[in-house]
């Protein structure tokens, strides 16, 4: 096992990596830019060292101060998280070549799942299903039906050098494929300056489902099931479950087997998911290979009891898996909500500040993993994540039930949060009836208003308002960062945990009630 | 004592608390009457246990720039004390100014970022939905777009400077509707 491991990363990932490494005795190293010098990993990591400055490009995407970092602290290993240098294979290498182990796949094992032509090349020859298409189709118009005809109608056109949805149309017959033709290659030529265009089979109303694999350095490869991904925002995923409503046990082993499939024809090792689109038939398509931990890792956490960024660790150091595909089984439901600095009531625009109090939910089956605290400061540096609130119960109806109350019980002040948007996603009659489409958001929720106008404001929160007012808690009453915590005394403090009268009253009328318990 | 609170969306609300008596307490609002007892459980939080018998709980906090930001029931109010509201301090923290302009024909920063686009020149004409500044904050681009017909006067600021919120971001001559 590893001495030290520097965590590559930042927020909740830091944290939950830190976590398990401290489950395993090995000691860590936070790395931090300046304005993360109050985060929560730097506060729990044994060592911390500063890379620079708040831009990920001077601080956590800068790969040599990284790993001269790992050097100066004499760490064995450098777990990258997700995002930033998490799969950027020169980073792999970069952290080999200085004579350490990056806990992850293999820097070839990235690069061919990073290219997506040659990804799905190499799926399609591993049999592998991939999403039935044409090479870019010329001039020759009869050639086009010939190839619509092979891959069945619907047919999507899509530009090849496409993004944005620029250059894309659905055609369901021939008389419609011809005017798609002309059109996406007339709007691709504008757009990209490329006009060509391909051949996709189109589906309907895909679900994204995607499997979990775990491969060790000895030759074994085991998938841990499904989680279902479809609640999607501006392509961003929001909620997650497993399982999925949609997946037969007969889906579950076809899909698991391609999943792991995928993973040998890259010889992978570590963890890695691997996404595929679901059609209503129970037909599924690769999409891609994730080649890292994933956000959304703690639901398949819950429902098979695997520590996955354990794995990780144990995998990178040399260690076999100890369970065999036979052993995996999947109990109860797992949910998750990603939790944004984002205003749902003012079009998600971000939400960065202080944050003046927070309180996280608690109770049977409720993890919360974040990297938020009283007093935190949101900066508008890095993803708007604030926490991944993750529930399980015995069934998917417990666990949506849980949900909802958890998120309605999270208390964050001083910013704004996505919390009652997602209680909303959850409590959604499509959702509760497991109709999770990834049109889901534009499609159930494009109507949804914050209601907080038209509620007014109850007489209990004005009434705790003027108590508040004409009683200002000893902690609480100025709020105003840093300083204003600092200069709280524990005594101070303590006074607010007296049940009675034993708060310091301000205001001389009102303190008839007496300070005789002070 | 009569107390009164600007909420984020402006209305005003006015009430009677009455909190003489030790931890018992009396609001009024119009026709609306609320009583009970009142405990601090913790620096930022207000149990209120009506006469009803029937239990609340409020979180709240306040900002530097005196705002009451509280939590009930899951829902989150923001609150002013009218009496301390100077000029246009409240727009710092109690509303949302997004996209929004003043009696200047400045267009405010909806929220902290950077500028990393501006595709308007100073006497620009600019509709009403126009594209006016991209600021970049966490990770993503947001457009701020023109709330008015007018010509741009002002480009207080450059790609690549940082806006707080509620920051000037251009100042225009709002165009006067010929009717």
């Amino acid at each position: 096992m590893f001495k030290k491991i520097l965590v590559a990363n930042r927020g909740e990932i830091a944290v939950r990596v830190i976590r398990a490494c401290r489950e395993l005795g090995v000691k860590t190293v936070a790395v931090y830019s300046e304005v993360d010098r109050l985060g929560l990993p730097v506060q729990l990591a044994d060592e911390a060292i500063c890379l620079g400055g708040a831009s990920p490009l001077e601080s956590y995407l800068k790969i040599d101060a990284i790993i001269e970092a790992a050097r100066q602290c004499g760490a064995d290993a450098i777990h990258p998280g997700y995002g930033f240098l998490a799969e950027n294979s020169a980073f792999a290498e970069a952290v080999i070549e200085a004579g350490m182990t990056f806990i992850g796949p293999s820097a070839e094992a990235i690069r061919l799942m990073g290219n997506k032509v040659a990804s799905r090349e190499l799926m399609m020859h591993s049999g592998v299903p991939v999403i039935p298409g044409a090479e870019p189709s010329g001039d020759d118009l009869e050639r086009s039906f010939e190839e619509a005809r092979k891959i069945g109608y619907p047919v999507l056109v899509k530009a090849a050098a496409g993004g944005g949805g620029k250059g894309m149309r659905v055609a369901a017959s021939e008389d419609e494929l011809q005017l798609s033709l002309e059109s996406a290659r007339r709007e691709a030529g504008n757009a990209f300056g490329d006009n060509t265009v391909f051949l996709e089979k189109y589906i309907e109303k895909p679900r994204h489902v995607e499997i979990q694999v775990l491969a060790d350095g000895h030759g074994h490869t085991i998938h841990l099931c499904e989680r279902e991904c479809s609640i999607q925002r501006r392509h961003q995923k929001i909620v997650e479950e497993a399982p999925s409503t949609a997946v037969t046990p007969e889906i579950r082993e076809a899909m698991g087997r391609a999943a792991v499939q995928a993973a040998e024809a890259v010889n992978y090792t570590n963890a890695g998911t691997v996404e595929f689109l679901l059609d209503t038939d129970g037909s599924f398509y690769f999409l891609e290979m994730n080649t890292r931990i994933q956000v959304e890792h703690p639901i398949t956490e819950m429902t098979t009891g695997v520590d996955l960024v354990q794995w990780q660790i144990r995998i990178a150091s040399g260690a076999a898996l100890t369970i065999t595909q036979d052993q995996v089984s999947q109990t109860g439901h797992a949910i998750e909500c990603r939790i944004y600095a984002e205003d749902p009531g003012n079009n998600f625009m971000p939400s960065p500040g202080r944050i003046l109090h927070a309180v996280e939910p608690s109770g049977p089956g409720i993890r919360n993993d974040s990297a938020i605290f009283s007093g935190f400061e949101v900066t508008m540096d890095y993803d708007p994540i604030l926490s991944k609130l993750v529930v399980w119960g015995e069934d998917r109806d417990q666990a949506c039930r849980r949900m909802v109350k958890a998120l309605r019980g999270m208390v964050v002040l001083g910013i704004q949060t996505t919390c009652g948007y997602l209680a909303d996603v959850i409590e959604h009659p499509a959702f509760v009836s497991g109709e999770t489409f990834t049109d889901f958001i534009p499609s159930k929720m494009g109507q949804w208003a914050a209601d907080d106008a038209e509620a007014g404001v109850p007489l209990a929160v004005l009434a705790a308002a003027g108590l508040e007012q004409r009683n200002p808690a000893a902690a609480g009453g100025s709020g105003n960062g840093a300083a204003a915590r600092t200069q709280t005394s524990p005594w101070q403090l303590c006074g607010s945990w007296q049940i009675g009268d034993a708060i310091p009253v301000q205001t001389g009328e009102a303190d008839d009630g007496g300070n005789d318990g002070a | 004592m009569e107390l009164e609170y600007r909420a984020a969306d402006g209305t005003l609300h006015q009430f009677t608390l009455d909190a003489n008596r030790g931890q018992q307490f009396s609001a009024v609002s119009g026709e609306e009457k609320f009583s009970g007892n009142w405990l601090r459980v913790g620096a930022n939080t207000i149990s209120l246990l009506g006469d009803d018998g029937r239990s609340h709980l409020v979180h709240l906090a306040r900002d530097g720039s005196g705002v009451l930001h509280l939590q009930y029931q899951g829902r989150i109010y923001r609150l002013v004390d009218p009496a301390d509201e100077e000029g246009d301090a409240v727009g710092g923290g109690a509303e949302n100014t997004g996209g929004d302009i003043n009696d200047k024909g400045e267009i405010l920063s909806p929220m902290p970022g950077k500028v990393v686009g501006l595709p308007v020149s100073v006497g620009d004409q600019v509709s009403p939905g126009d594209l006016l500044v991209i600021l970049e904050s966490m990770k993503m681009e947001n457009p701020v777009l023109s709330p008015v017909s007018g010509t741009v006067l002002d480009l207080p600021l450059a790609e690549g400077d940082s806006a707080a919120l509620g920051d000037p971001l251009i100042k225009l001559e709002v165009a006067v509707e010929d009717e």
